[in-house]
């Protein structure tokens, strides 16, 4: 099937003609790096040839979204099922208004690491158009094949959410919701629980000596969306700013934990990370936990109560 | 020039190095770093650059300063001492005149950083010139030339297949290359064209004069829409330099600590009482921005860009110079 680019401009115009939407987000090319793609908001019907649809949208959109309807902006968002779900959860988090949000669905075949395209085919570029074919990309008129085990995104390598849901249309173009390449989305969380106390803990403690604690993961994720941050307070200050073992530790586990049950598992932070941490592993294991402990069957998926956010006085625990 | 094969030259290296850390290019998971290791590594032919370069081990993530005890009424401060003897190994020409561009920074009148400058006394920089460019490379269009020693002592140019040359650039590389048996030799080295050459709309000498004419300009905006405010570009700058201060206490004694701060962090500029003289992305971009090419020219005549690619490779919003630069230019997108 095609990617369909064509009928993703004709929605976007028709929602800004009348007058649904003040803008649409999506994805433009870059002019100056032939592999990129970065968000872009259209405003006039005319510029919506501007948006592109292919493998090569990598960034995530939602939390932009968060900013841009701050002043009351009526958005169009061109949203794979992960951005939906990011957008979903500030709409749960009440950080934006449903109202504000148009969510046009994007059924996605899971998006390439554009730098690695690059440098290994060069020529994919010139591709006027593509097309999914399951375990590849195929580029039109050019033919030539991307495998998608060799070049997918790690956030789209572990993706159970390619189907975009809770949308206001979905446009019936390539993808489905199932992703063959991610089989037990628990599977490295299970390797790890496997690991012996001592290595478990090695294995953290390597990534924390890594980490560089640039805040990318906290900024691209549409779960930390709090008016200021702990970690950045200075009074009290719950993190220190020396960067060591126990420092890292705290960094990572707080944020894990204030996303728990909330992490709508899009890989933004592992996308962002410069340095490749894990990040996926740590949420999914809360995602586990939220599993296993409370019987949600897609923790992942905002819900209007949650097992973490809900407070019934009926509660079998007493507060202590 | 001495040439010399691959093997040797690595003996001779880990024999001149004996006592001294050794960092160099090590290859974790699917990133590169520079790490601490037991001594010099030939590199694989896919190795280009590190994503997290050697700044870090002059300029440490976080470091202490000194430490200080309350007793009586009265405070005692005891000085940090944290450098070892160490060599770094296998750094590029973009990661190198950064370093020799920190070092004029550093050793700046009337405050020099004693502690970098320390530490930077006790290193061993042994380039390599660039024999393949990543996607992201412009050196060149920021005035840096791929086989350039820069700050290193030694260099080294890998020439055919197991040869490489040395050469010295300081006294300490002399004495090190007088050890080295090879037979002394100029030899025809052909450094890695850089895979992006910016569209500079001017000359890198109008470039602070040209940028300060756009200051308001709309391109900044159009740019800096879709930054997030994390400290990615910052952090994997070989120049970006900034640091905060803090104490660790821990109830009448502590540690007085660095960090790496960075202008594209939120709390960055924000002042006592709450007014922040940055306070939005625009502001923040521009700044990070203007510093690089236009402040720090303008004041110290060197622009505080090497072309090292870092930023345009992993800023997760695809924010980068080159769309600066063609943004302000007057495109509009």
């Amino acid at each position: 099937m095609s990617w369909a680019l064509p009928a993703v401009d004709a929605l976007a115009a028709r929602l800004l003609e009348d007058r649904l939407v003040d803008a649409v987000l999506g994805w433009a090319r870059d002019p100056d790096l032939p592999w990129q793609r970065y968000p872009h908001r259209v405003d006039e019907p005319s510029r919506v040839g501007e948006l592109v649809w292919d493998p090569f949208c990598a960034p995530g959109l939602a939390k932009l979204v968060f900013r841009m309807t701050e002043g009351g902006l009526k958005l169009g968002v061109l949203a794979r099922g992960c951005d939906a779900l990011g957008v979903w959860r500030l709409i749960h988090d009440r950080r934006i208004a449903r109202e504000n949000v148009y969510l046009l669905g994007l059924p996605c075949p899971g998006m390439a690491d554009g730098v690695r395209v690059w440098e290994e085919c060069p020529e994919a570029f010139d591709a006027a158009g593509w097309e999914d074919h399951g375990s590849h990309w195929v580029a039109v008129p050019t033919g030539i094949r991307l495998p998608k085990e060799r070049f997918l995104l790690d956030k789209c390598l572990q993706c159970q959410v390619r189907w975009p849901r809770q949308c206001d249309e979905v446009l019936a173009v390539q993808g489905g919701s199932w992703n063959p390449f991610c089989e037990d989305r628990y599977r490295q969380v299970r390797q790890l629980e496997e690991l012996p106390l001592p290595q478990r803990f090695d294995f953290w403690r390597g990534w924390f000596e890594r980490c560089l604690r640039c805040f990318a993961c906290r900024q691209v994720c549409p779960a930390c969306n709090c008016e200021s941050c702990s970690l950045d307070q200075f009074e009290p200050n719950w993190l220190e700013r020396e960067v060591g073992v126990a420092t890292q530790f705290i960094f990572h586990f707080t944020r894990a934990l204030h996303v728990a049950g909330r992490c709508v598992d899009c890989g933004e932070c592992q996308r962002a990370c410069p340095v490749g941490f894990p990040l996926g592993a740590l949420n999914r294991k809360m995602m586990k936990d939220m599993e296993d402990l409370f019987g949600v069957r897609e923790p992942f998926v905002p819900q209007e109560s949650e097992p973490l956010g809900e407070f019934a006085l009926d509660d079998p625990d007493e507060f202590r | 020039m001495k040439l010399v094969r691959g093997s040797d030259m690595l003996r001779w290296l880990r024999r001149c190095g004996e006592g001294r850390r050794w960092v160099v290019p090590a290859k974790e998971d699917r990133h590169w770093l520079f790490a601490e290791r037991d001594g010099p590594v030939v590199f694989p032919p896919d190795y280009r650059n590190a994503t997290v370069g050697p700044k870090g081990w002059l300029l440490p993530r976080s470091e202490p300063i000194l430490y200080y005890r309350w007793t009586g009424g009265r405070v005692s401060v005891t000085p940090a001492q944290g450098w070892r003897p160490q060599v770094i190994y296998g750094v590029r020409p973009c990661d190198l005149k950064a370093i020799a561009l920190l070092d004029s920074i550093m050793a700046s009148e009337p405050w020099p950083e004693t502690q970098y400058l320390t530490r930077r006394a006790h290193t061993v920089l042994v380039g390599m010139a660039c024999t393949a460019a990543s996607s992201c490379c412009f050196c060149t269009s920021m005035g840096v030339h791929p086989a350039e020693s820069y700050a290193a002592d030694l260099m080294i140019y890998p020439l055919q297949g197991e040869e490489y040359g040395v050469a010295a650039f300081s006294e300490v590389g002399r004495e090190w290359l007088a050890q080295l048996e090879g037979e002394e030799a100029d030899a025809a080295f052909s450094p890695a064209v850089p895979a992006l050459s910016l569209p500079m709309p001017t000359s890198l000498e109008d470039l602070p004069g040209w940028l300060e004419r756009r200051f308001d300009d709309p391109g900044w905006q159009r740019l800096a829409w879709r930054c997030l405010s994390c400290g990615l570009c910052a952090y994997l700058c070989p120049t970006c330099y900034c640091y905060g201060i803090s104490d660790v206490d821990r109830g009448g004694a502590g540690r007085r600590v660095r960090w790496w701060d960075a202008c594209t962090l939120p709390d960055f500029s924000r002042m006592a009482g709450g007014h922040d003289p940055r306070p939005t992305t625009t502001e923040r971009v521009r700044q990070r921005i203007m510093h690089k090419l236009a402040y720090h020219p303008a004041r110290q005549g060197e622009i505080l860009c090497t072309g090292c690619g870092r930023c345009i490779e992993y800023c997760p919003m695809g924010i980068h110079l080159p769309a600066a630069l063609r943004l302000l230019g007057g495109d509009g997108r």
